[in-house]
């Protein structure tokens, strides 16, 4: 199964947000590559290695913000 | 489906609820606010209008590099609606790329009229994009799209979003 394929079953637009990623790539260079990056992986089977990498990163996190460590990024979705 | 998916919510929730704890220096550095404008979009079962430009407000915690809490309160021009979420994400791009990522979130959704209706959770996905943040720092293109886990309805939005100067933890 493929990042689209699960997101689609969960119902969600993924071919608008698709093609907002692909409108994105071609208006801003800068970002263009980590873009593709980011559709490429869309497209690719979903490795388990790759849930269980997440899950190492964002464990330490929740037990830091439990303990009030906070450390804060300039995220542009937070926006959304 | 829906048991695993609101306890994930409840525990990150119950996670973020303990942010209070830390220092205001931290605090400061991760709220945020915004004010703009959607184009939203929302489809299901009875539940179809075809689109709506809606004024929104956002505040942010960004908790951690992959973690952050998020809130909107969003008007419906078209339809007078009022239409709200908190959401819990996870930024699934680069974290310490601040002009461009991609988020999964799962949080709780509502609104004030019938096809908004219920009250619902909802697992979401979307991006945000600053274009040019050499000139224009504080805009930023957004997009997202949820699913309502008790309606199944669709609701999906385009917007622009500006950086409010407004911080009441500085």
């Amino acid at each position: 199964m493929d990042p689209i394929r699960f997101l689609t079953m969960a119902g969600l637009n993924v071919p608008a947000l698709k093609a907002a990623l692909e409108w994105a790539k071609k208006n801003d260079p800068a970002q263009a590559a980590e873009i593709q990056t980011l559709l490429d992986q869309l497209d690719a089977p979903i490795q388990p290695a790759a849930i269980l990498d997440l899950a190492a990163h964002i464990l330490p996190e929740a037990a830091n913000i439990v303990r009030g460590k906070l450390d804060p990024r300039a995220h542009a979705g937070d926006a959304a | 489906m829906k048991i695993p998916i609101r306890l994930i919510t409840l525990a990150a929730f119950a996670v973020l609820a303990a942010a209070p704890a830390a220092r205001a220096g931290d605090l400061a550095q991760a709220f945020g606010c915004y004010a703009g404008v959607n184009a939203a979009w929302l489809q299901g079962p009875g539940a179809d209008f075809p689109v709506d430009v809606e004024g929104a407000g956002n505040v942010k915690m960004s908790l951690s590099p992959h973690l952050s809490a998020t809130g909107m309160l969003a008007y419906g021009f078209s339809h007078s609606y009022l239409r709200w979420d908190v959401d819990a994400r996870v930024t699934a791009t680069d974290v310490d790329n601040p002009n461009f990522n991609v988020f999964l979130g799962i949080g709780y959704r509502g609104g004030s009229i019938d096809q908004l209706q219920p009250g619902e959770w909802a697992p979401s996905a979307g991006f945000g994009w600053r274009p040019s943040p050499e000139k224009f720092p504080a805009f930023t293109f957004v997009g997202k799209a949820s699913y309502g886990l008790k309606s199944s309805n669709q609701i999906t939005y385009l917007g622009g979003r500006y950086a409010l100067p407004f911080n009441p933890f500085k």
